[in-house]
């Protein structure tokens, strides 16, 4: 799933096919931040309502996350966990994972299910 | 170090000086081929002082969509990869790179300023976690102004300059906007906020944490963010 032609760089979700039995998984490309943050959560919040137990997140050329893409994601951490599913974190680069450890969220992550 | 001398919008190109020995280059080149291709760029041109010059094209389409290389310039969709709006200037005094860039203030404005900073933080060399905390602090209080200022001008910009210092980088963050101070907000704490599952206010104390400084004035016509982050070099190597 690409963006819209009107916001057309920045984050590029693929779902990935490689996905172990029971799981989904969305490669991420690009920026997580104001303009593009909704759309991943769109598409998360459409997983959780079809039923997915467990959405992984591949990192692997995530760029850049801003604030707002942080409050998504443990916004919609939290919803999985009320449906009982799970939504992992993979692959992070350094520098990323150097910002989310900064706020504590990979603790915040590691405390409750041990999803990274 | 390498200077981010010019970004051509119409031909995706961007030219950079590089000032310091021409064998130290490789290793930053793949770093600000990166950061390029976020922007839309397609071709980086490295000219040393001596007049000597490396030109490097991208081979994917980036994440614009470009069309690929193979076809010739002309034949390219050209929307154009940089605003007009963004003004790019930088300056060399006395071994200090200065870079200005203005813009507008609005999300347009914004959704290439992350790259473009990315591709200046990219020339000052392989540190990359530290660079990665000083693009999304720019990044985070540039939104925070758009998102929440109130514009004096009819047609506000934002105006960003990034000083490099042999230790630190620098930055001012200007705007047109009524007095409105960042800094001065109540501010969450981490665990609070991830406790509450908050979808909001990581913002300025991400900041914070991030900075090694951050001061806020304002002159009657707009507000004005300056902040630095130190680069510890032989740390980070």
């Amino acid at each position: 799933v690409n963006g819209s032609s009107e916001n057309q760089h920045h984050l590029d979700i693929v779902e990935g096919q490689d996905a172990p039995a029971g799981t989904r998984r969305l490669c991420l490309s690009g920026q997580l931040d104001v303009e593009t943050t909704p759309a991943l959560q769109e598409q998360l919040r459409r997983l959780l309502a079809a039923g997915a137990r467990r959405v992984e997140l591949d990192c692997a050329d995530l760029r850049f996350v801003s604030s707002t893409g942080i409050g998504m994601l443990i916004a919609c951490i939290g919803e999985y966990r009320d449906a009982g599913s799970d939504l992992a974190l993979m692959r992070l680069r350094p520098e990323v994972e150097g910002v989310l450890r900064t706020i504590g969220l990979l603790e915040f992550l590691q405390d409750a299910r041990g999803m990274l | 170090l390498i200077v981010l001398e010019a970004l051509h919008a119409e031909r995706r190109t961007a030219h950079l000086l590089v000032t310091g020995p021409w064998e130290d280059v490789g290793a930053g080149v793949e770093r600000l081929l990166d950061c390029a291709s976020q922007l839309g760029i397609l071709e980086l041109r490295l000219r040393s002082a001596d007049g000597f010059t490396v030109t490097r094209r991208l081979s994917h389409a980036g994440p614009c969509g470009l069309a690929p290389l193979d076809q010739p310039d002309e034949d390219l969709e050209s929307p154009p990869v940089l605003p007009a709006a963004l003004e790019h200037r930088y300056t060399i005094e006395a071994g200090t790179v200065r870079y200005t860039a203005g813009f507008e203030h609005s999300p347009a404005g914004l959704r290439l300023l992350s790259p473009y900073i990315g591709l200046l933080l990219a020339t000052y060399g392989p540190f990359p976690r530290r660079l990665m905390h000083l693009r999304l602090a720019i990044y985070e209080l540039c939104a925070n102004i758009i998102e929440h200022g109130v514009p004096q001008a009819s047609d506000p910009r934002l105006r960003l300059e990034i000083r490099f210092e042999s230790d630190r980088i620098h930055c001012t963050v200007q705007d047109q906007c009524e007095r409105f101070d960042p800094i001065a907000a109540p501010m969450m704490v981490f665990t609070d906020l991830l406790a509450s599952r908050s979808p909001r206010g990581y913002g300025i104390p991400l900041v914070h944490r991030l900075l090694d400084s951050l001061q806020h004035t304002y002159d009657g016509t707009g507000n004005q963010l300056e902040f630095h982050k130190r680069i510890v070099r032989r740390i980070e190597l």
